[in-house]
């Protein structure tokens, strides 16, 4: 046993254990799932307001999904199995919110934005 | 009389050292910043570090299909080395006419650059058909010179009795090999080992020829989808090649030893 117990097997050892540790966490937060909240300047929710959500490429950018905001501004959006996203507000009375980076450590990882999408308010 | 002072050598060591890792360090850094590299004045330390452009490596290209061709190949190369190179220096331990030749042949071969033979090498591989495939891609570094030498100087370092006596008792030359020589030449194996790998595992200009499809490409190849015109792709680029790195250095660190007593045995041989 102990023949088998060196820094060879010790360091491949530890390799598979984080690959099989770091595959067990992904497949547990893997819904693709995007959610946070649009507010205006002064705090107050923007209900139904447009969240687009664009997968970021190599060398460009594609739509893939938009939701509405609901009454206290919150959105959620679902399916997305991307690993870098935009994310752009439109808003009635807003002006457009500039696209968000958002970047996950995996495709479709479950994300939600802590700081609100703050929007100002048009003219 | 006192002994000199070791702090001057230590000192230019440690200057050698610095230049020698700065690149690294630079690539590191880009890695994780994605500074691009016209920017000016450049950040010599790391700003905005973030791990998400080994994120983008993993997606934008295959390359877990590009990993597993690049371990096919190595593994291919590695282990075709530590017995075909084995074979070759046991029989140059050997008396036999024109050996010196045969010796000398070898030497003058080292000399000649891989893209002088490239051409023929395709030829050799396209008559048998190995074009696109993992062991056509291992092919030119099945066996090499080099190599073939450090098992040499090893196996000279074998006591000549050893040898004589498994001969009296009737053992084969096969045997005498992978029984006797190789066991006794381990730092030699992982000479082998090492350097085949390396060798393989950073191969670039074969596979860009020998391969027909994406699927078949090693990770060297993968390097140029990240040569863009229109996005800074700096970060994923240099990312790219931390990745491509990381195998190499492991291997060396685990193995640094071996290779070291590798490399200097039979160096002090008469």
């Amino acid at each position: 046993m102990r023949r088998w117990i060196n820094r060879y097997s010790i360091t491949f050892g530890l390799i598979g254990l984080a690959v099989l540790g770091w595959n067990l966490y992904v497949a547990a937060h893997r819904d693709g799932l995007l959610t946070g909240r649009v507010a205006a300047a002064d705090g107050s929710a923007i209900a139904g307001a447009t969240v687009k959500v664009r997968e970021r490429t190599m060398v460009s950018s594609e739509p893939r999904a938009e939701a509405k905001t609901d009454a206290q501004g919150r959105f959620r959006v679902e399916g997305l199995d991307y690993h870098h996203l935009l994310v752009e507000v439109e808003a009635q009375g807003f002006k457009p919110l500039p696209r968000q980076s958002v970047r996950l450590w995996f495709r479709g990882q479950n994300r939600a934005l802590e700081a609100p999408l703050t929007m100002e308010r048009a003219g | 009389m006192g002994r000199h002072p070791t702090w001057p050598i230590h000192l230019a060591l440690v200057a050698v050292s610095f230049v020698m890792l700065v690149p690294f360090y630079w690539v590191l850094k880009t890695s994780v910043t994605g500074e691009n590299i016209f920017s000016y004045p450049p950040s010599v330390v790391p700003r905005d570090v973030n791990l998400f452009y080994y994120v983008d490596v993993w997606y934008y290209i295959p390359f877990v299909r590009f990993l597993f061709n690049s371990v096919a190949v190595s593994a291919i190369a590695v282990v075709s080395n530590v017995v075909f190179n084995a074979l070759a220096a046991y029989a140059l331990t050997r008396r036999f006419p024109g050996r010196k030749w045969v010796i000398l042949l070898f030497l003058s071969c080292m000399m000649i650059p891989f893209q002088a033979t490239i051409i023929p090498a395709y030829l050799i591989t396209q008559k048998l058909g190995l074009l696109n495939t993992h062991l056509g891609l291992a092919l030119p570094l099945c066996s090499t010179i080099v190599c073939i030498f450090v098992y040499k100087a090893s196996f000279e370092a074998v006591p000549r009795s050893l040898i004589d006596a498994a001969r009296i008792d009737g053992v084969p030359d096969w045997q005498i090999i992978f029984r006797i020589m190789l066991p006794l030449s381990k730092p030699a194996i992982a000479t082998n080992v090492i350097l085949s790998f390396i060798w393989s595992w950073n191969s670039f200009l074969w596979p860009l020829i020998v391969t027909r499809d994406k699927a078949m490409q090693t990770l060297p190849l993968g390097l140029s989808t990240f040569l863009s015109y229109l996005e800074n792709t700096t970060g994923a680029l240099y990312a790219f090649c931390v990745m491509v790195l990381v195998p190499g250095i492991v291997l060396f660190l685990l193995a640094q030893r071996e290779f070291i007593q590798g490399l200097t045995s039979g160096a002090t041989k008469g």
